[in-house]
């Protein structure tokens, strides 16, 4: 078991309504999600010696602008371009072990449904027209469909198979008051909507929102002095893949293979011994990749498996309990780690899974990064 | 990016890419090759990310190749678009092993993952010309 195995648990988590909030800054929508996650774990914000904000996606809601609203000088203090979840929690880990830090809250703050934030834009690291971009390559819808045309094309998986990810994540959104998209979404109803990007449905991609979500981590020893029981860290990898699409075949998505390596290997854990996945779903196939990947499902196979059923309610691994960013609402995979303790602390109401002990959440920046994280009711 | 119907359209005159709009616009497929490793770049960038050199040319390169993966857009995410869709896009992987993006255009029976292509040029508006790429039918 991996030196951080036990050191950090998870004790308070906060979140505000989603959709459109329009007028409020990713800063007081950060310190609003902040106020919910320290009333969670009952503490006072006095107690809280580290922050880790998650920038906006339009590069706003760094700690030092949402240091005014919240009215505290911690000794630590960071923001990273990409928190998602997983990154964030990452660097959090690492100050606490390190002694920088005691309890810190982690945030996320957006505002990018009112603030009219467009998928629609070419990918690439230059604001300068591609030749993709002229080409009308953009929108993530596009990325994702070049993904899993090529998926289909080797392994044979049909949009039936494929379509188990929305569906299944529907299914579980039903029974989440939070989830954004609680329409019945049956594979009938599936089926019969139309290609946006195809083989890609607007079913398999999420729609952007605004929100906040904020997180309470702390070292074990301190675990005692918060309202919950704790949900502890047991693993964290993470693996870049840096050269991103300067790379030929970046849409595989090689990189998450290692990533999986990583943790499998540092944690002694496999597989069979998660209860619960997670995984960030700007679109569906970054689900379906993942579990290949992480050995979840063969590689090539994952259609036939996924049309097994595992994923859905009733199923033996449920993915995406809280429905997902193709149902919930696209927090950047923070709302994925929310519903990861809510389940572990046995509170997800109607949509609780019968006592689940390990949850694993995977995130990705795009073709850039990964990062994956075990979480246990117990040290392990 | 403006509110008109205008289509995205690159910049010809760019430092770094302007050599690669420069030979579409003569119709040649060029890529950016290192002048230490010879290895050879596409997109065009200012260093060479396998040896750190910095000196590079651009070279012709086939535009002979295989779709690697491809989408069909049923939207258009951009208004410039609008009177196109659906339309193709594929990555195309030529014989030296380079990924271009580009639309498939013509017939496009056959369109698959592993079908062969060749490169053609159109132009999209005034001194801008793209590379696209046209099913190569197989022979028997």
């Amino acid at each position: 078991m991996t030196r951080v195995s036990g050191e950090v648990a998870i004790v308070g988590i906060g979140w505000t309504p989603q959709g459109e909030l329009p007028g409020q800054s990713p800063e007081l929508t950060s310190v609003n999600a902040i106020k919910a996650a320290l009333k969670d774990a009952g503490i006072d914000r006095k107690t809280v010696d580290g922050l880790v904000a998650c920038k906006s996606v339009q590069g706003t809601n760094s700690d030092v602008d949402i240091g005014p609203l919240l009215g505290i000088n911690p000794r630590y203090s960071q923001s990273l371009d990409y928190g998602s979840c997983s990154f964030s929690l990452h660097l959090a880990v690492q100050a606490i072990v390190s002694e920088m830090a005691d309890t810190l809250v982690l945030c996320f703050g957006s505002d990018s449904r009112s603030g009219k934030l467009s998928f629609a834009t070419g990918y690439g690291h230059s604001p300068a027209v591609t030749l993709a971009h002229a080409s009308g390559l953009m929108h993530v819808a596009g990325m994702a469909a070049l993904g899993l045309q090529r998926h289909k094309s080797k392994y044979g998986t049909t949009d039936e198979q494929f379509g188990h990810i929305a569906v299944g994540q529907r299914e579980w959104a039903q029974m989440n008051p939070l989830a954004l998209f609680r329409d019945p979404l049956t594979m009938d109803d599936y089926l019969s909507r139309p290609y946006m990007v195809e083989p890609i449905r607007r079913e398999d991609v999420t729609m952007i929102s605004d929100g906040g979500v904020a997180v309470v981590v702390t070292r074990a020893d301190r675990v005692g002095e918060f309202r919950n029981e704790p949900v502890y860290l047991v693993g964290m990898a993470e693996q870049s893949a840096l050269t991103g699409d300067y790379e030929p075949g970046y849409l595989d998505r090689l990189f998450l293979q290692a990533m999986a390596e990583q943790i499998w290997s540092t944690t002694g854990l496999g597989p069979t011994d998660i209860d619960l996945l997670y995984i960030q779903d700007p679109t569906a196939f970054w689900v379906l990749q993942v579990l290949e990947y992480f050995g979840f499902a063969p590689v090539g196979d994952g259609g036939p498996w996924l049309a097994e059923g595992h994923t859905r309610p009733g199923g033996d691994l449920p993915i995406n309990t809280n429905g997902g960013q193709l149902s919930e609402s696209y927090m950047w995979g923070w709302l994925h780690l929310v519903e990861a303790v809510q389940q572990l602390r046995g509170n997800a109401g109607q949509r609780q899974v019968v006592a689940p002990e390990i949850a694993m959440y995977c995130s990705t920046q795009g073709w850039q990064k990964g990062g994956a994280t075990i979480l246990s009711t117990h040290k392990l | 990016m403006s509110s008109d119907n205008a289509k995205p359209v690159p910049d010809v005159g760019d430092p770094y890419m302007g050599p690669f709009w420069e030979a579409a616009r003569h119709h040649e497929l060029v890529a950016q090759a290192c002048v230490s490793c010879n290895s050879l770049r596409f997109p065009a960038l200012p260093i060479c990310p396998k040896c750190l050199e910095t000196d590079s040319k651009w070279i012709p390169v086939s535009g002979e190749g295989t779709v690697w993966s491809f989408a069909i857009y049923h939207r258009a995410f951009h208004p410039g678009f609008t009177n196109d869709v659906p339309y193709v896009v594929a990555i195309v992987e030529n014989t030296e092993g380079l990924h271009f993006p580009g639309n498939i255009v013509g017939d496009r029976s056959g369109l698959n993952v592993g079908a062969k292509v060749h490169v053609v040029f159109e132009e999209i508006s005034a001194g801008v010309t793209l590379p696209r790429w046209v099913l190569t039918p197989s022979k028997g």
